[in-house]
């Protein structure tokens, strides 16, 4: 029985889309703004209906909501909301169009979130990768210098080719399974013994997440193009995906792939600690402090992946955490980038945004109050992440692991010290524009979240886990 | 037994005297004195919260009192407990009194801005935190927040020269915070629960965790002290700051390690952490004779007074290694003087720099141009080498004893290196009343201490003098 209710999210979304291009082909004066508005009411009446429909599904084989999913579309609307509202003040001050930046995120929210609610490989992976390849005009929005493009080019070509094989890989075992539901799939993979065939399509299906997650070693393009697109995309890039590839690895783990995560586990132990370490060297060696972040990301990834080795409840609710906390806060990095501008121009150069502090103190002490969390040090919200992560660690025994981890952060400190010292105490180069009172307003909020959560963990710790125990049992 | 929770309240006041503090005026008008006012006023309030908690508190080491149970998180399972002695309380009672005088030492300084005044009471509310802590989770928070805004007090506003000093104090500091989170999450994990801090010497672990967890927590604590091998840069770091509250509060950061150490060392030694705990001693010596010989040849008084403070730091920490804890109230007693007394050092010495670099002076001979700031200061100093004239008389007595009867040779390095830096003390207070001709503008340019800051420092010094005739004084029984 279809149920057609289930799928007015998308409906908004997809008029929300037919809008703006209506608007961009008929009206004369229409400006960043504009847009922005669009999207604004568009997604917010996507997340209000998003919940409310929280239960409600098209098609029990093929599309179903449930707290789960909804928990994790309301986190990316949230989240693409945020940087829609701090887009806008990039594209007013460049006076660069953003018809394209607002349309294109719509339509990769459009396919992110119908991926995480499909309940078939094969219409699962295909959302997922059609999305994941919108990624590229996005990034080439505004960004027409060759030196940027062969980035983008490459990441292209390697995404071609993983979403070939990975479609390939589901409906090879869809075809063997008989339907590509899940329950389906997973029979499939839980016989004894499993065909090498069937169990290297099952791993593909998990690395082609890993892939789109930015886990080492297939983060080759990913520092490059949060460093070079414009801000609005890195920040989009940087946040917002992460939060759905991660929810379809759960999916994936928890529903399709369990059968054969035993063997599959020390692949993953190697991407996890590859990823912790990659992330934490790689911060140290750069001077972009985009790419910094991407590595800060690749890092974060690491941890999540070192959780998800032991699949269980503790594990999943535990990298969920982690991972919200850095999402936050990478949020709040984000804000400040928007704050860093001389004479119109964004910075993201180390050496650009020497001696900030003394022009813009509240700019430079909340990216302090960021850097400290995401080392998760108390009294900062990461410090729960962290907490949650070595617990889990240490209830599991894996003590190695937790040596990578921490090893891992002592790295990542010594590169946001590095950051410290040029806002605190190098000498300023640069006359830093006046800051937008919206990002203030944004920091301010972020920080507000950022406070109450720490203060009162329960919502984050307790109220959402009920929602996580939905997938696992 | 009171139903007010003056753990909390102590805690929480200063952080809500930084919130006021960001909200006062401050402009040319008000030129800093709104920030200053409302800082002090805080601290005085805190202080009138602290005595009131020392009224309900018996005179005993280690039965914490005056409970206060927060449930902060259901899964994992953490209730924060906060809970006091008469130890800790004393603790917190100097930190308290050494801030404030800080401040008013501090308050015509160009650096103390109201984000500095921000900082530093977010400093106090944390460090008080710290020394409320009754679990190990609610001090792990403490210990490791207060990382924050100690390198923000240092860092920005104490115009320290040695950067790269700083920053290779603040990395290890990290690395102690991750260490003792580590160790955190092991006993945590062992036992199911937030444990309480007296608990840990109880618990039965197997002999690798038993060495892993007493490694952790001694190399955690320890960086936060000045001993080989992170003399060099605290020593650096510290020495270089102008300001005197930041100064300060700054030189608190090693008694959080001492406090850590005192209160979770047990009596009876693991057997794992027997080599550790000697190997620590004969290190704190080594590092104590070091630096006293240090301050006698350095010229900087600064140098000496950070030398002064470090050596009595390790002198009480040596006392967290006795096989008893019967002598730890005569550490907190001592401490409690001591801290005012290093306090009002500071202030004093900062004030006669100032007046130095403002009139071009050498400090030879500068007392005799400021005889109130001399009567102030020789106090200070001679109460400061063990004169009777404060609790450190007393006290230091008994735990020099204690500590010769103990361990002989530990106990004679330990003497020697505080008679050495009493000297190095004593023979900068005889080059600073030397006998200097100086011209009438000199005499008539020089200022000595107001009115004001007379009352207030003979405030100070007739809390000592009470401290030396009744240590007890404000403890109830």
């Amino acid at each position: 029985m279809k149920n057609w209710i289930a799928l007015v999210p998308e409906f908004i979304l997809i008029a929300t889309v037919g809008v703006s291009v209506l608007v961009w082909m008929f009206r004369d004066k229409a400006t960043p703004k504009t847009f922005y508005t669009i999207a604004k009411y568009g997604v917010l009446l996507v997340l209000l209906s998003s919940v409310v429909l929280y239960d409600q599904s098209f098609y029990p084989k093929i599309y179903e909501n449930n707290p789960y999913t909804t928990l994790f579309k309301s986190f990316i609307y949230l989240g693409a909301l945020a940087n829609m509202s701090l887009a806008v003040r990039f594209f007013l001050s460049t006076d660069t169009a953003s018809f394209r930046f607002y349309v294109l995120q719509e339509i990769s929210l459009l396919f992110l979130c119908a991926a995480i609610s499909f309940v078939d490989v094969r219409w699962l992976f295909c959302c997922l990768e059609v999305g994941f390849l919108f990624n590229y005009h996005l990034i080439m929005t505004e960004n027409d210098e060759e030196d940027n493009m062969a980035p983008a080019k490459t990441l292209v070509r390697y995404s071609v080719l993983f979403s070939l094989a990975t479609l390939v890989c589901a409906f090879v075992l869809s075809y063997l399974a008989g339907g590509g539901d899940f329950q389906n799939v997973a029979a499939l993979l839980q016989k004894n013994p499993v065909p090498f065939h069937v169990y290297i399509c099952g791993a593909f299906l998990i690395v082609s997440v890993l892939f789109k997650l930015g886990a080492a070693p297939f983060h080759f393009c990913l520092p490059t193009i949060l460093g070079r697109t414009i801000l609005p995309v890195s920040g989009y890039l940087a946040l917002v995906p992460v939060l759905a590839y991660y929810a379809v690895l759960i999916i994936l783990l928890a529903h399709v792939v369990n059968g054969i995560y035993d063997v599959l586990r020390p692949a993953m132990f190697v991407f996890a600690v590859a990823s912790i370490l990659v992330g934490a060297v790689g911060a140290n060696t750069e001077t972009n402090l985009r790419k910094m972040f991407a590595y800060v990301r690749i890092f974060a990834v690491g941890v999540v992946l070192a959780l998800l080795i032991k699949f269980e409840q503790n594990s999943v609710f535990s990298s969920f955490i982690y991972l919200s906390v850095c999402v936050l806060t990478m949020l709040g990095v984000y804000a400040v980038f928007y704050g860093f501008k001389s004479r119109g121009e964004y910075l993201d150069s180390m050496v650009d945004v020497a001696g900030v502090s003394s022009s813009k103190p509240f700019l430079a002490a909340a990216l302090l109050i960021f850097l400290f969390s995401l080392l998760g040090l108390p009294p900062f919200l990461g410090f729960l992440g962290l907490l949650s992560v070595v617990n889990t660690l240490v209830a599991q025994q894996n003590y190695w692991l937790i040596f990578v981890v921490l090893s891992g952060l002592v790295v990542l400190g010594a590169a946001f010290l590095r950051i410290i010292k040029i806002i605190y105490f190098d000498r300023k180069n640069l006359h830093f524009d006046r800051v937008d009172k919206g990002i203030y307003l944004t920091l301010a909020i972020n920080l507000f979240i950022i406070a109450v959560l720490m203060i009162n963990p329960k919502y984050l710790m307790n109220d959402i886990e009920v929602a996580l125990w939905t997938l696992i049992q | 037994m009171s139903d007010i929770p003056y753990l909390l309240i102590m805690t929480v006041l200063p952080l809500c005297g930084a919130v006021m503090v960001l909200l006062a005026q401050d402009d040319e008008k008000t030129n800093g004195r709104n920030v200053i006012s409302v800082s002090m006023l805080t601290v005085w309030g805190s202080l009138v919260f602290i005595l009131l908690a020392l009224s309900h508190v018996d005179s005993s080491y280690g039965h914490m009192q005056l409970l206060e149970k927060y449930v902060w998180l259901e899964n994992p399972e953490i209730t924060l407990t906060l809970g006091v002695d008469a130890f800790s309380l004393l603790l917190i009672l100097a930190v308290n009194m050494a801030a404030l005088i800080g401040m008013w030492g501090g308050r015509h300084e160009k650096g103390c801005q109201k984000s500095c005044m921000v900082f530093a009471l977010l400093f106090l509310s944390l460090i008080t935190g710290l020394f409320v802590a009754a679990d190990i989770m609610a001090f792990f928070i403490f210990f490791a927040a207060l990382l924050f805004p100690l390198f923000m007090l240092i860092g920005v506003f104490g115009e320290v020269k040695r950067r790269a000093a700083l920053f290779r104090f603040t990395f290890y500091s990290f690395c102690g915070v991750l260490l003792f989170f580590w160790v955190l999450v092991i006993l945590y994990n062992h036992d199911g629960a937030n444990l309480l801090i007296s608990k840990i010497s109880q618990l039965t672990l197997s002999s690798k965790t038993e060495f892993m967890v007493w490694l952790g927590i001694f190399a955690a604590l320890l960086s936060r002290i000045p001993i080989w091998p992170f003399h060099g840069w605290i020593a650096a770091v510290y020495v270089g700051i102008k300001n005197p509250l930041i100064f300060i509060l700054a030189n608190m950061m090693p008694l959080t390690g001492i406090y850590g150490l005192m209160r979770f060392v047990p009596e009876s030694v693991p057997v794992s952490m027997v080599f550790l705990a000697t190997g620590l001693e004969i290190i704190a010596v080594i590092t104590m004779l070091f630096i006293a010989l240090i301050a006698l040849i350095n010229v900087d008084f600064k140098f000496k007074i950070f030398s002064f403070m470090m050596v009595y730091y390790i002198f009480y920490l040596m006392a967290a290694f006795f096989p008893t804890s019967q002598f730890m109230m005569n550490v907190g007693y001592s401490l409690f003087a001591f801290m005012i007394i290093f306090a009002a050092l500071e202030v004093l010495v900062s004030y006669q720099e100032d007046e130095c670099e403002a009139q071009k002076l050498l400090p030879e001979g500068i007392l005799r141009l400021m005889p109130r700031l001399s009567v102030v200061f020789t106090f200070m100093i001679m109460a400061g080498i063990g004169m009777p004239l404060s609790a450190m008389f007393v006290n230091n007595f008994v735990l020099i004893s204690a500590l010769l009867t103990y361990n002989f040779w530990t106990g004679v390095c330990a003497v020697s290196s505080l008679a050495v830096v009493c000297v190095a003390l004593l023979l900068e207070i005889r080059r600073r009343k030397h006998e200097v001709k100086f011209s009438v503008e000199q005499v008539s340019a020089v200022r000595d201490l107001s009115k004001k800051d007379v009352c207030f420092m003979a405030t100070m010094m007739l809390v000592l003098i009470l401290s030396l005739i009744n240590p007890l004084w404000f403890i109830r029984g």
